[in-house]
């Protein structure tokens, strides 16, 4: 049977930094926008230590803030290293989307 | 003087965690209990354990919860926050090992002095402050992975931790004291010992704060609006 998990792990740091790039967000919002994408099975599991590694990497920064339901939120946004790997990443990804295709259809 | 940024957030993820759930303050537990000062440095645990927390609370307003938004992988997810930290800081645990040292050399000379031997010099075989030298150590490792397993815990539980290590040094401490040959015996003056080592803790408790204050240099997003 094939991952489905383990083939969307490397994917999934690129579509949360583009998702992060439309706007300033937090935790709860990302993984709403990524279930609408049809990433169904993604969590808080699977996404923070992602956004602890991108944190880490100084890809994206994070501030609280006061959040209209309660308790404070941690808002996520995109720094310039983090607009630099969104360019490379989109790069990379068309080239390995266009190779897999490539392979599948088998030209 | 004392106080640092870990200080604060302390106070914050002490005042947020009065409204978790039983079930979210379970799972909290039984990730910080992984973060010992040996993997990953204070300032990072206290940032971490906040974010558990906010995501706690969120996910409580939508009627889920921590176990269910890790699903089973609680080894997994705990695994990976570490990787994902900045790890432990070697500066932070050689100073709070000495702070440690110093303090229960104070307390120990002190209770000697004046419980003991009724004056501040006393005839005694040298090799036992090594033993105690020992003693400490044991007691700061063992004090180093027990401490997280009460980060979540209020009121008298949270100092549950200092007095079995307090317990601990004095269990040990005593039985090296009778064990203790005194055949070869050297005059001791406590009184020097108490002072060095209640100067010695002190500058450590100084020190650490100030480290603390480095380990959060350019991360002070996440404490900013506790200010």
């Amino acid at each position: 049977m094939v991952d489905r998990s383990q083939l969307m792990r490397g994917t999934l740091e690129g579509c949360i930094v583009r998702i992060i790039n439309e706007k300033e967000t937090y935790g709860y919002e990302i993984i709403s926008k990524l279930q609408e994408y049809g990433f169904d099975d993604v969590k808080e599991g699977s996404t923070y230590p992602i956004l602890l590694r991108l944190e880490k990497k100084k890809i994206i920064a994070s501030i609280y803030k006061e959040s209209p339901l309660g308790p404070k939120r941690k808002y996520y946004f995109l720094t310039d290293i983090g607009k630099e790997f969104l360019k490379e990443f989109e790069i990379v990804w068309n080239d390995v989307k266009q190779s897999v295709d490539r392979v599948l259809k088998g030209e | 003087m004392f106080k640092s940024e870990v200080t604060l957030l302390k106070k914050e993820n002490e005042e947020q965690s009065i409204e978790l759930r039983k079930d979210d303050e379970r799972v909290i537990k039984d990730i910080m209990k992984s973060m010992s000062v040996f993997k990953v440095n204070s300032y990072d645990a206290q940032v971490i354990q906040r974010d558990l927390i906010g995501m706690a609370q969120e996910l409580k307003l939508r009627g889920s919860n921590l176990q269910e938004a890790i699903e089973d992988d609680l080894k997994g997810f705990t695994n990976e926050i570490i990787k994902n930290s900045s790890g432990p800081s070697i500066r932070e645990i050689i100073l709070n090992f000495l702070t440690k040292l110093a303090g229960y050399f104070f307390i120990w000379f002190l209770a000697l002095a004046f419980g003991a031997y009724g004056g501040l010099s006393w005839e005694v075989n040298p090799v036992i402050y090594i033993y105690y030298f020992v003693v400490v150590l044991i007691v700061f490792i063992t004090e180093g992975f027990i401490t997280p397993y009460f980060c979540t815990e209020k009121g008298f539980k949270k100092n549950l931790q200092i007095l079995i290590s307090i317990f601990l040094f004095v269990i040990v401490s005593t039985i090296i004291y009778f064990l203790n040959d005194n055949q070869y015996t050297k005059e001791v003056n406590g009184g020097y010992i108490i002072i060095v080592s209640g100067m010695v803790y002190f500058i450590t408790k100084y020190l650490n704060a100030r480290n603390i204050h480095i380990l959060a240099k350019g991360k002070k997003n996440y404490i900013e609006d506790l200010k």
